[in-house]
């Protein structure tokens, strides 16, 4: 009985650090859970919420900020998701802020993720119903996968090919390791450059003489500006046509004398025409051409002969 | 025979139903015995607390080097904290301490009053006046009540800094972080059913020893036996609790 109180202090405490570690424990899952802190409620509609319940974390930028306090149909098609987020963080998350549902590493719970909208809002107040955005369904995003791949093995291929090609024929590497070709392109370029550099100035001349062709400067200008002009030019060009139909009459006529000519009508047309004509002719230039062979025989026994004698052989000895 | 040991099983229930029933009936009428109850609570408290301090280190320890092999096969050996506070708070340290309480106090409670009843000193206490009854039982009873749990949220709290040592055995973890992800996977759905069904442990564990102990008969080997069986009863009774309040919590969705 002596010691009674000091067990009864022993006793005291140890009822006291287990009492202390019970509420101490209580109070940090409480807080965890933000049972203790004050907070504001909201909500947003999801079409599928993919097995989130009541109790999972919400985060604002990765940071915990409340929890999922209730989760019911509110038609066929919207599920609504209340939440509480603490009273501290809701300065910083706007009413236009984006829910979305998301996981807790690779396997972890589901997580409701607030994402900030664009600033200039006005901060959450209890009942907002924010904007959500529907989780990514990942059959969905395989399927797309999928069809992504298949393409990438086309193109893969196709490159494939296209490499194989480049690497059979030369005449490309040729093509790129060739410095003369190089040198070539490079003075063309250069040339190219020059040609581009005189084009500007030509341009810049053309220019000058159209604005002087405007003003009426030069032959050119007066041309298309002088009325006077014109109207002499026109005068010009009508007796040039009067002149051009007198030429066409002409050479209509021209035309009906060379088929007059072709068809052997008139003394020129039977010269050039008859054949027989030519042949008469011919013979008739032999008998002629023979009758001066003749003639030439005469004259020339007539110089050997008197009277004519004499004369001839004066002319080739004038001495005598 | 056979309906015999039958016979002498129900009767047994019988008896510690109206045990039962007299403990209500006298635990809650005036002139309490505080003096003894302290005592008693001194006894099961402070006495079995190294005991039960030693069990949940060990406890929280070897749960925790057993469970990482199998959570580095999902490489998932970062959820090694979440996962072993919450077997350890949910299921295992509840039940390790009740059974080590049982075993202690069971087998402590039931010699002493077995053996006070075989002298025959509750019969003279009788005799003197005390109520036997509220002297011995209600407060041994009550005590064992109120420690029990008190002596698991203890366990629990060793058990996880055991814990705290297995995980850093294998990884490097802070205790800040450790204990951020201790609680943020626990919830009140975990603590609260585990402390509650901690008292009716402590319960069962305070009235068997009594019933026991005070139906001792055949002497100093009846005190053997009374102290053999109410451990031996009080272990399984526990076991019998743990499994409906699992079946309640599961009921009640207190998950």
């Amino acid at each position: 009985m002596k010691k009674q109180p000091l067990n009864t202090a022993k006793l005291g405490l140890f009822v006291l650090v287990a009492t202390t570690c019970l509420v101490a424990g209580l109070y940090y899952i409480g807080s965890k859970k933000n049972i203790f802190s004050s907070t504001i409620k909201v909500s947003a509609d999801f079409s599928n919420i993919g097995g989130l319940m009541s109790g999972n974390n919400v985060r604002f930028n990765g940071i915990d900020v409340g929890t999922v306090s209730q989760v019911y149909p509110v038609s066929d098609t919207a599920i609504k998701v209340e939440f509480t987020i603490d009273t501290k963080s809701i300065q910083f998350i706007n009413k236009n802020a984006i829910v979305s549902i998301g996981t807790d590493g690779l396997l972890g719970n589901k997580i409701i993720n607030i994402s900030p909208g664009e600033t200039g809002a006005l901060p959450v107040q209890e009942g907002d119903l924010l904007k959500a955005m529907n989780p990514i369904q990942m059959e969905e995003a395989l399927r797309t996968l999928v069809m992504t791949n298949d393409n990438l093995n086309a193109i893969t291929f196709n490159l494939k090919g296209v490499s194989e090609k480049f690497n059979n024929t030369n005449s490309l590497w040729r093509l790129l390791t060739d410095t003369v070709v190089a040198e070539n392109v490079r003075n063309a370029v250069v040339r190219i450059k020059l040609t581009s550099d005189y084009s500007a100035i030509i341009t810049g001349d053309l220019k000058k003489i159209v604005q002087d062709i405007k003003s009426g400067k030069g032959t050119a200008g007066a041309l298309l500006v002088d009325t006077e002009f014109s109207h002499n030019l026109n005068q010009t060009i009508v007796n040039i046509q009067a002149l051009s139909d007198s030429v066409a009459i002409i050479t209509g006529n021209f035309r009906n004398i060379s088929e007059n000519l072709r068809n052997g009508n008139g003394t020129v047309g039977t010269l050039l025409t008859d054949t027989t004509f030519v042949h008469d002719l011919n013979l008739s230039m032999e008998n002629i051409k023979a009758g001066a062979g003749n003639f030439n025989e005469n004259m020339e026994a007539l110089k050997h002969t008197w009277p004519l004698k004499r004369y001839f052989k004066k002319k080739l000895n004038p001495k005598k | 025979m056979n309906s015999s040991v039958l016979d002498d099983f129900l009767s047994e229930i019988g008896e510690l139903y109206r045990f039962m029933l007299r403990f209500f009936r006298e635990g809650f009428k005036p002139r309490y015995e505080f003096a003894e109850f302290f005592r008693q609570c001194f006894n099961i408290g402070n006495k079995t607390l190294p005991l039960v301090a030693i069990t949940g280190l060990i406890m929280g320890l070897v749960i925790t080097i057993q469970s990482q092999p199998s959570l580095q096969a999902f490489g998932a050996e970062s959820w090694l904290p979440s996962v072993v506070a919450v077997s350890l708070v949910r299921e295992i340290v509840p039940v390790i301490t009740a059974l080590i309480c049982a075993g202690k106090i069971g087998s402590s409670i039931g010699a002493e009053l077995g053996s006070m009843k075989v002298t025959e000193q509750i019969d003279a206490m009788e005799v003197s006046g005390t109520n036997p009854f509220k002297y011995l039982v209600v407060t041994r009873v009550f005590a064992a009540i109120l420690m029990i749990p008190l002596l698991i949220v203890l366990s629990d709290t060793i058990a996880l800094y055991g814990a705290f040592l297995g995980v850093n055995m294998k990884q490097v973890v802070s205790f800040h972080l450790f204990s951020n992800q201790v609680f943020e996977s626990l919830s009140f759905g975990d603590v609260l059913p585990s402390i509650i069904k901690a008292f009716f442990f402590g319960f069962a564990i305070g009235i068997i020893g009594c019933f026991k102990g005070f139906s001792t008969t055949n002497g100093t080997q009846g005190v053997g036996r009374a102290a053999n069986s109410s451990v031996v009863t009080s272990i399984f009774v526990v076991f019998i609790i743990d499994l409906m309040a699992a079946q309640i919590a599961d009921i009640l969705s207190i998950l």
